[in-house]
Formats: C-alpha cells, sequence, structure tokens
C-alpha cells in the first residue's frame, strides 16, 4: 500500500485524455491502461472515473458511443478524444511538466540543472 | 427535457454495471470464485450510488432544465386548480390587453418615427415672439398666450433667408396647405393638398414609389403644373400607382400632370392624417389669395429642415436668430417702424406634426392612467388569490422546507409560477389587444384619417412582455415571501393554518387597495358619463333633427364674386326641389362644427372700454337659415332672398350681441362691419340664441350676413337640408342635384347634423364610453377580489361558526358578522378613495362639463354602488356562513 500514490488533483483528467489517444476505450479498459501503464503505482479510484469521464464528456474534451466491442459481442459505451480533448491535452501537458521542472528544480537542484 | 435526462440515469446504470461484469470476469479469471470476484468487483467500484451521484453533480442542471422543472411543476399545479389559474390568467389579459391597446395607438401616433431617411435629424422650425414681430396675420398653427405668439409660419423673405442662410441646416424646405377640389375626367374629390418647395422629398429623406418627386423646374409659375400624388389617393383617382403617374388632373381650372406617387407607408407629415396631393409651392398663389411672396408682413410657410451632421440644437437656433433678425431689421427699414425679431424654436420632426396634438395625447395618457388603475386591481386580485393559494399549500411548502428546500429555490418557485401566468396573461393580452387597438383607433380617429399602423411590431411586443414581467412582480413577490416565511415545525402542528391571520390581513388590505382604486375609476365614470349627459342636454337654440349637411366649395374650382353667388343659389334651387325635402338653406360654417369665424363691428354709440377687441362670430348665410335651421326670430325678419347683390346691406343679430351693444330694440340700427371705413349695415331681425361654434362655449355675440352681399365671406359653403322623413336617405339625390349644377364640382361630408354633434362630441364620448367600461371591469375585478377573501374566511371559521350557533347565535347573525366585515373594508377603501378620486378629479376638470369635479350627488352615487357591489359579493359567502349546520360546522376540520 505504501507505494500507491494518491492522484493529484485535476491529473486524472490529463491520464484519461492521454489514455484515448490509442483510441476510443470504456471506462473499464481506461482504468485498467493507467494501472498497468504506471506498474500499479497510480491506484485509479474506479468510483472516481466515471464522474471524471462525464465531466470531460460535458466539457466537449471527449464523445461517447455506444458500440459493440471486437472481442465479444456486447456493446459498451466507448469514449473518443475530440479535437477540443487534443488540444486540452496539450496544454494540459505542457502545463504538467512546467509544474514538474519546477518543483524538480527545487528539490534536486543540481540534478535539475542539466535537465 | 425529461426523457433525455432518463436516458442519461439509464445509460450511466448499464455503463456502471458494464464495469462491475469486466473487473468480475477478470478476478474470476485470476482463479476467483464467482461471488467473491462479484463482492471484489463491487469494493473495488466503490459505493454506486454515491458515484452516481458524483456522475449527476458532473452532468450539472443547466439554468434552462431548472426553469423547464419549475415551469413542469407550475403547470401541474395549475391543472390541478384551473379555475384559479382560469380567474388569474383572464384578470391579467384584460389588464395587460387594455394597457397594450393605449399604449399601441399612442406609439401609432406619437412615437412611431416616420417612414423616412434618418428621421432623428428632422427639425420643424418654429418662432415665438410678441406682438411687434412682423407677422402681422399668419396661417398654420399658432397659440398667443399672453402676448406672446409661437407659430410655425414664415414669410416667403424669412423662408428664403433661412433656405439660403448659413443655419447648421444641410437643407430646409417649406411647406404650406391649401384646399383643392382635385377633378379627373371621372372623379371629384375635395381634399387638402401641401404646397412643398422642389425639395421637400430630399429634406424629409423619401422618395415616390413611381414616377419621380419635383425638381427646381418644377416649382416655378412658368414650367407646366405638376402634382404628386399619395398611394391611396392615387388609387382612388385612377385604380392604380401605375396608371396615375403621367395622368393630367384639373386643379382650380389648371390641368397639373400627375409625375410621382409617393410609397404606401407615407402618409406625409402626420401618421393620423392622409397628406393626399403634393403642389409645388410656387403655385400657393394661385391657389389661395391670402398666401403672398410680396408681403412681408403675411407668414404662411411652414418649414422642416435636417441638421447638419454633428451640429447642435442650440447652434442652430442661434444661426436662425440672427437671420430672423436680419430680416426683421429689413422689414422695420421698409415700413419704418421699430419691429421685434422673433426668437427660432426647434420642433423635434422624428415623428412628424402630431405632436401637437396635445388634446390627443392628453386624452390617451388619461386612458392610459385609468387602464393602469384597472391593471393594478388586477395585479392586486392574481395577488389574493396567490396569498390564498399559499394558505391552501402551506402544508406542502413546509414538508418541502422542512425537507431542506431552500427558501430562495422555493420563492424561485412560486415566482416562477407568477411568471407563468403574467405571460399567459400577457399574451392573452395581446391578443385582445389586438381587437382593443382596432375599436380604440375606431373610437378616436374620423372617417377619412390615415388608417394607423397599429400592427403589434417588436416594440409593441416588448411593452407589453414587460409589462408582464412588472405585473408578474407586482403580485407575485409578497406572496411568495409571505408563503415561505412560515415556520415549517409549526405549521405542519398546525395542520397549515398557522399564517391565516396574517394573510388574512394581507389579504383584506389588498382588497381595501382595490376598492379605493376602483372608486377612483367608478368616480371619473361618473363624470364623465354626466359630461356627456349635460351637453346632451344643453339648448341648442335650433332643431338638428332630420337635417341633412353637406359641404361643397367653389372657391376651389375657381368661383368667385358673382360666379360664386350664383353657383350657391343654384345648387340651393336645385337641393329645394327635391322631393322629400323640407326645405334648404346653406351657410359659410356648418352647425356646431368646432370652428368659427370671427371679425371686428363697429357700433355707433358703443364705446369699447379700453383693450377690448370687439371681435364677434359672423356666419355668411343663405335666405330663410334661422327659419331652416329651427332659430326663432324674436325681432323683425329672417334673411330673405330680397336681400340680394342689388339691395341695401342687411344682418340679423343674435341675442347676445343686441344685449351686448344696443338698448331696446335693434331692428333698424345700423354698425359698421369688419373694416371701419365699410359701409353700413342695417340690423332687419333678431334671432334667438343658437349655438354654432360648439356645445361647450358660451354663444358668442353673432351676425348673420347674406350670402350675396358677401361672397367673400362664401369658402366652403356647407348646405342645410331640412328632410321630411329619414335624412340619410336624399344624399344621393343631393349628389345629383350639385352635379346638375356643375359635375366637377365635388360634394364632401355628407352627413346628418346629429353626427355632426356626435364628431364633435367624440372625445367626451369616447371617455364617457371607456371609462364606464373600465370602471366597470374594475369593479368586477375587486368584486372577486372581496368573495375570494369572504369565501376563504367562511372556510376558515367554520368551526368558530359552529360554536357560535351552538350557543344559539341565529344563522342571520352569522351572515351578517361577514357582511359587517365586507362593509368595513368598503368604509376603509372609501377613506382612501374618496381623497384619491378628488384630487384625480381636479386634473380632468376641463373636459367636465355641468358638473363640478368634486360634485357630490356623483360622489354619493359611486359610493352606493361601490357598497351595492361589495355587498352583492360578499352576500354569497355570508350566506353560506349563515346557512351553515352547526353539527355539521363543529365537525368540520
Amino acid at each position: 500500500m505504501e507505494k500507491r500514490i494518491d492522484l493529484l488533483q485535476g491529473t486524472l483528467d490529463m491520464l484519461i485524455l492521454r489514455t484515448l489517444l490509442f483510441g476510443p476505450a470504456h471506462g473499464h479498459e481506461i482504468s485498467k491502461h493507467i494501472q498497468r501503464t504506471t506498474d500499479d503505482v497510480l491506484q485509479l479510484e474506479h468510483g472516481s472515473l466515471y464522474p471524471a469521464l462525464h465531466r470531460l464528456e460535458r466539457r466537449g474534451w471527449v464523445v461517447a458511443k455506444w458500440q459493440t466491442a471486437k472481442d465479444r459481442n456486447r456493446q459498451f459505451k466507448y469514449y473518443k478524444l475530440t479535437a477540443a480533448g487534443r488540444r486540452q491535452l496539450v496544454a494540459e501537458g505542457s502545463r504538467w511538466k512546467q509544474l514538474a521542472r519546477a518543483i524538480t528544480r527545487v528539490m534536486w537542484p543540481a540534478e535539475g540543472e542539466g535537465d | 427535457m425529461d426523457w433525455r435526462r432518463k436516458r442519461r440515469e439509464s445509460d450511466l446504470e448499464r455503463e456502471l454495471r458494464d464495469h462491475l461484469d469486466l473487473e468480475a470476469e477478470e478476478q474470476q479469471a485470476k482463479g476467483l470464485t464467482p461471488e467473491v470476484a462479484r463482492f471484489g468487483a463491487r469494493r473495488a467500484l466503490g459505493n454506486t450510488a454515491l458515484i452516481q451521484e458524483d456522475v449527476r453533480q458532473a452532468w450539472g442542471w443547466t439554468w434552462l432544465e431548472r426553469l423547464g422543472q419549475d415551469v413542469r411543476h407550475v403547470v401541474r399545479g395549475i391543472r390541478r386548480s384551473p379555475g384559479f389559474a382560469i380567474v388569474a390568467v383572464l384578470s391579467l389579459a384584460i389588464g395587460i390587453g387594455a394597457s397594450t391597446s393605449v399604449f399601441t395607438v399612442f406609439y401609432a401616433m406619437f412615437l412611431r418615427s416616420l417612414p423616412v431617411r434618418d428621421p432623428q435629424h428632422l427639425r420643424f422650425l418654429n418662432w415665438t415672439g410678441g406682438d411687434n414681430v412682423p407677422a402681422q396675420s399668419f396661417s398654420g398653427y399658432g397659440s398667443s398666450v399672453n402676448g406672446i405668439r409661437t407659430s410655425g409660419s414664415f414669410s416667403w423673405d424669412a423662408f428664403q433667408a433661412i433656405q439660403k442662410g448659413r443655419t447648421g441646416f444641410s437643407s430646409v424646405a417649406g411647406f404650406s396647405q391649401v384646399g383643392t377640389n382635385v377633378i379627373t375626367k371621372t372623379q371629384a374629390w375635395q381634399t387638402p393638398a401641401r404646397l412643398v418647395s422642389a425639395n421637400f422629398f430630399d429634406v424629409l429623406g423619401t422618395q415616390p414609389a413611381v414616377g419621380r418627386a419635383f425638381t427646381a423646374e418644377d416649382d416655378s409659375l412658368a414650367a407646366p403644373p405638376t402634382v404628386l400624388l399619395s398611394s391611396r389617393m392615387a388609387q382612388r383617382l385612377f385604380g392604380s400607382e401605375r396608371s396615375a403617374v403621367g395622368s393630367p388632373v384639373t386643379i382650380k381650372q389648371v390641368s397639373y400632370t400627375v409625375i410621382g406617387v409617393l410609397p404606401p407607408d407615407f402618409t406625409g407629415l402626420r401618421h393620423t392624417s392622409s397628406d393626399d396631393v403634393y403642389i409645388p409651392l410656387a403655385r400657393a398663389h394661385e391657389l389661395n389669395d391670402f398666401y403672398r411672396f410680396d408681403k412681408p408682413d403675411t407668414w404662411w410657410i411652414e418649414a422642416i429642415g435636417r441638421v447638419a451632421p454633428g451640429k447642435r440644437d442650440s447652434e442652430v437656433r442661434a444661426a436662425l436668430d440672427v437671420v430672423l433678425a436680419q430680416v426683421a431689421t429689413a422689414y422695420g427699414a421698409q415700413v419704418k417702424k421699430p419691429v421685434d425679431a422673433p426668437k427660432a424654436v426647434l420642433l423635434d420632426g422624428r415623428t412628424g406634426l402630431d405632436i401637437l396634438n396635445t388634446g390627443m395625447s392628453r386624452s390617451l395618457v388619461a386612458l392610459f392612467a385609468m387602464v393602469g388603475l384597472m391593471l393594478l386591481v388586477a395585479c392586486a386580485n392574481v395577488a389574493n388569490l396567490l396569498l390564498a393559494r399559499g394558505g391552501a399549500r402551506a402544508r406542502e411548502l413546509a414538508v418541502r422546507l422542512s425537507l431542506g428546500a431552500g427558501r430562495m429555490r422555493i420563492v424561485r418557485h412560486l415566482l416562477t409560477e407568477s411568471l407563468v401566468l403574467a405571460l399567459a396573461g400577457g399574451l392573452l393580452g395581446l391578443l385582445l389587444a389586438r381587437l382593443g387597438t382596432v375599436l380604440l383607433a375606431g373610437l378616436l380617429m374620423q372617417a377619412d384619417d390615415a388608417a394607423l399602423d397599429l400592427k403589434p411590431d417588436a416594440t409593441v411586443m416588448a411593452f407589453a412582455m414587460g409589462l408582464s414581467l412588472v405585473t408578474a412582480l407586482l403580485f407575485g413577490v409578497l406572496p411568495a415571501w409571505r408563503s415561505t416565511g412560515v415556520h415549517p415545525a409549526a405549521c405542519l402542528r398546525q395542520g397549515g393554518a398557522g399564517a391565516g391571520s396574517l394573510r388574512q390581513r394581507l389579504a383584506k388590505s389588498l382588497v381595501v387597495v382595490q376598492i379605493a382604486l376602483a372608486f377612483v375609476l367608478v368616480f371619473g365614470a361618473g363624470l364623465f358619463a354626466r359630461t356627456l349627459a349635460n351637453l346632451g342636454n344643453v339648448a341648442l337654440g335650433f332643431r338638428p333633427d332630420k337635417l341633412l349637411l353637406f359641404s361643397v366649395d367653389p372657391t376651389r374650382s375657381g368661383y368667385k364674386e358673382q360666379r360664386l353667388i350664383d353657383v350657391c343659389r343654384r345648387i340651393h334651387e336645385g337641393v329645394a326641389a327635391i322631393p322629400g325635402v323640407r326645405s334648404a338653406t346653406f351657410s359659410s360654417i356648418p352647425p356646431l362644427a368646432g370652428w368659427m369665424s370671427s371679425d371686428s363691428i363697429t357700433v355707433p354709440g358703443y364705446t369699447p372700454k379700453p383693450g377690448e377687441r370687439i371681435m364677434n362670430q359672423y356666419i355668411v348665410a343663405g335666405d330663410q337659415f334661422l327659419t331652416v335651421m329651427g332659430t326663432p326670430i324674436l325681432l323683425g325678419r329672417d334673411l330673405s332672398a330680397a336681400d340680394d347683390e342689388g339691395s341695401a346691406k342687411v344682418a340679423v343679430v343674435n341675442q347676445t350681441l343686441a344685449k351686448k351693444y344696443f338698448t331696446g330694440n335693434p331692428v333698424g340700427r345700423e354698425f359698421v362691419f369688419g373694416n371701419k371705413s365699410g359701409k353700413p349695415i342695417r340690423i332687419v331681425g333678431v334671432a334667438a340664441d343658437a349655438k354654432t361654434f360648439t356645445i361647450r362655449n358660451a354663444i358668442d355675440p353673432t351676425v348673420y350676413l347674406s350670402y350675396a352681399q358677401y361672397p367673400s365671406g362664401l369658402g366652403g359653403v356647407t348646405f342645410e337640408v331640412r328632410a321630411a322623413g329619414d335624412a340619410l336617405s336624399l344624399a344621393s339625390a343631393v349628389r345629383r342635384a350639385v352635379a346638375a349644377v356643375d359635375p366637377t364640382l365635388p360634394v364632401a361630408q355628407i352627413r346628418t347634423q346629429r353626427e355632426q354633434i356626435n364628431r364633435i362630441l367624440n372625445r367626451e364620448r369616447t371617455f364617457a364610453f371607456l371609462s364606464t367600461f373600465f370602471s366597470a371591469i374594475t369593479l368586477a375585478l375587486a368584486c372577486i377580489g372581496i368573495y375570494g377573501v369572504f369565501a376563504y374566511a367562511v372556510a376558515r371559521r367554520t368551526s368558530e361558526f359552529g360554536v357560535r350557533m351552538a350557543v344559539g347565535a341565529t344563522g342571520a347573525q352569522v351572515g351578517w358578522l361577514m357582511l359587517r366585515g365586507a362593509l368595513v373594508l368598503v368604509a376603509l377603501g372609501m377613506a382612501i378613495g374618496i381623497p384619491a378620486a378628488l384630487a384625480v378629479a381636479t386634473l380632468v376638470r376641463a373636459g367636465l362639463f355641468g358638473v363640478e369635479s368634486a360634485d357630490p350627488s356623483t360622489i354619493a352615487a359611486a359610493v352606493a354602488a361601490m357598497v351595492v357591489a361589495a355587498g352583492v359579493a360578499a352576500w354569497m359567502p355570508a350566506r353560506r356562513a349563515a346557512r351553515l349546520d352547526p353539527v355539521v360546522a363543529l365537525r368540520y376540520e
């Protein structure tokens, strides 16, 4: 449990958008993907995923559609990145990078310089 | 909107279920039993109800959805008690409809811009000054108050100086008015015409729809005569605008060519009347002797200018003052007399010349005040209904409040209810106003006036909707605040009757206000009705029954002097010979038309007091005028056919004149009429006083002169025809008789004397009718209010009455208790209403006739009307209280 880090406020949206860059996905796929790619470091509260998805949908960054899954004969609600969502991802990514760089510079001045 | 949200909810449920299924599958794949896997999946996801709540928050409620929810709620509530909604919406619709009708007519007359380019830059030029201003005689509108004259007309010299001077106007046009007979091959119309300078339409900013406007070349006596027509006149004369252009018309024996027709929406300089014929200004003198280009003391040209961009009115005025001063100085040098220069006044020209009709605008403002009072009473009614409903719904609201609904949320909900009612009332009111505007315009306008543009455009819509919103606030806020101000627990405990007594007191105050407002209207209606009745009862001094009037104006067709005398004589003979005509005569002034001619007389032996102007009314009349009219000849004789061109000049005078200037019998005495150097006129008869100018005004000293001896006094001639039977049935025979004398002479304004009287009493009749109508509705609304309050009181106090009756009170006593309550409210309402009504009545004092603004009998009648109406309204609930069965009443609740 110790190695798990709580998600920073707002970063979940960015992670979801980033995940959807690979193509449309439904809620379960998104949560699995985030968990897998962070080696389970980021423990995603499944419960917080859905409000986030609906929030993104309302803002127009993703659109949702009921579609049949490729591997089985069942419809799931697939989320897809929109052009606006793509722009939002770029903006949020660069902001995050700036923040990370600033924090790094404060925390580890020597390492930061070489960056 | 509902189904969308439902679908979203089911989507979310399904999405979460999918997630759980997939997670469980995954866990199962790791080797867990189905139950454990399912449980694990649930635990990983967390509380689904909470997630759903979070997601809903993410969806958010748009204000529109919230409004939709409120509206749905309201509509559901209204459907549950449609009686309430119908009464509320109808009272509001009547109030808003009546207000919108008055506004629409006012707007069409006084606020709508002329249909021309940039009307906001137009200004009418006026001047103001004392007696020494060189305008010795002037035409056009004008007024004189305490020696300060104001007028809108200028001399030719002054107009040219203004037109050519540096005044800050980019352009100035001149215009005047002249009566014409416009004659085509098949028709003849008597119509006023506008004399206009060549640039008139340029300055005004409009162009003919067909053909062309005047050029500078047209505005000359040397040029071929040209004329422009209104669209309506073109259609009357030639059937269409196109066929009018190029056609000839004859005006005063000169043939004019129609060169253009104006657009249909352009009615000239006024909305209320139509300028139908336009003639170049150069022809003014030809058409009317008074209009002189060579007399600097005759002021007859009105002017309209377009202010140059960036110029302020004050700059223009200052520049005009300089120009007018130069003109006055030049005139002073010419006549070798000191003269004053007039000061320029600019009138806003955006809406045209109707702004001068202050009588009409005041009438409409008064009507507006009436319908405003009516609307207020309607608002009080709806507020009362809402209060009562709030009482009935106290329990529901208390439950909602205690379940955590915010007060604002509930107030908003209640206000939404008011808005829905008000908007429904407003929309229905707009429909009613379509009818109301037509009726109102019909009451206020005369037959040949321009058709007002009464379409409900954006401004009218905005007015009606704005009024709805204001009414919603007026009647909605108080009950909404009141209903939510209760303590939920206390209210629930008391079974919803908790705040009853305070609510009842509020409701009663509203009823008192309603009674007070209704009283103001009822009293006003009483005053106007009595004014009309008094005017109808005035002794006219002649017999108006079975009298047909019609007008011809031979001078507009070029008749003058001997030919004028002859044509009048021949028409008179022709008309008198029509079967069914008892007798006929004619006069220069139609009896009771609202206008008169006056001139000075000099009576030997009578010394005027200092400053007294011996102005007297004169009527140039045909023979037997007074006999035909039914005015008794008291002394001497009537004018006769023998008083012709060749015989000695004679006159009949009325009794007022005889009393004022003569002692004893004036028959045989002489006086000089008009110009002092004129020949003396011998009085041959004294007639009884008769009303000729208006019914209201006192009878002036009047001189009746023979037409054959004063043809110069004949302009338009009105024939009076006494019929044996129905007067109007003679109309076509009269037309034929005139056509037999001169087929190109138009016959105008065929009407009976009664119609003529109705026409000058039009405003009084309109006011009496509308104020009675409005006050009846207001009284009915106030009665609904009284009924509502007491019906509610009876319902609330049923068990109390049961107790009273059980201990010995009779039904009559209980009923009287209720009735007495109503009378107390009426008394309170009067205590406010009577002083208010008396104060308001002083504002309309000028419009009253034969009745004081504080007339005691009218007050008594209005009080009686209120007491009876309130008594009837309270009677029904009181009777219900009186007939209560004490046993049933005690078990009530």
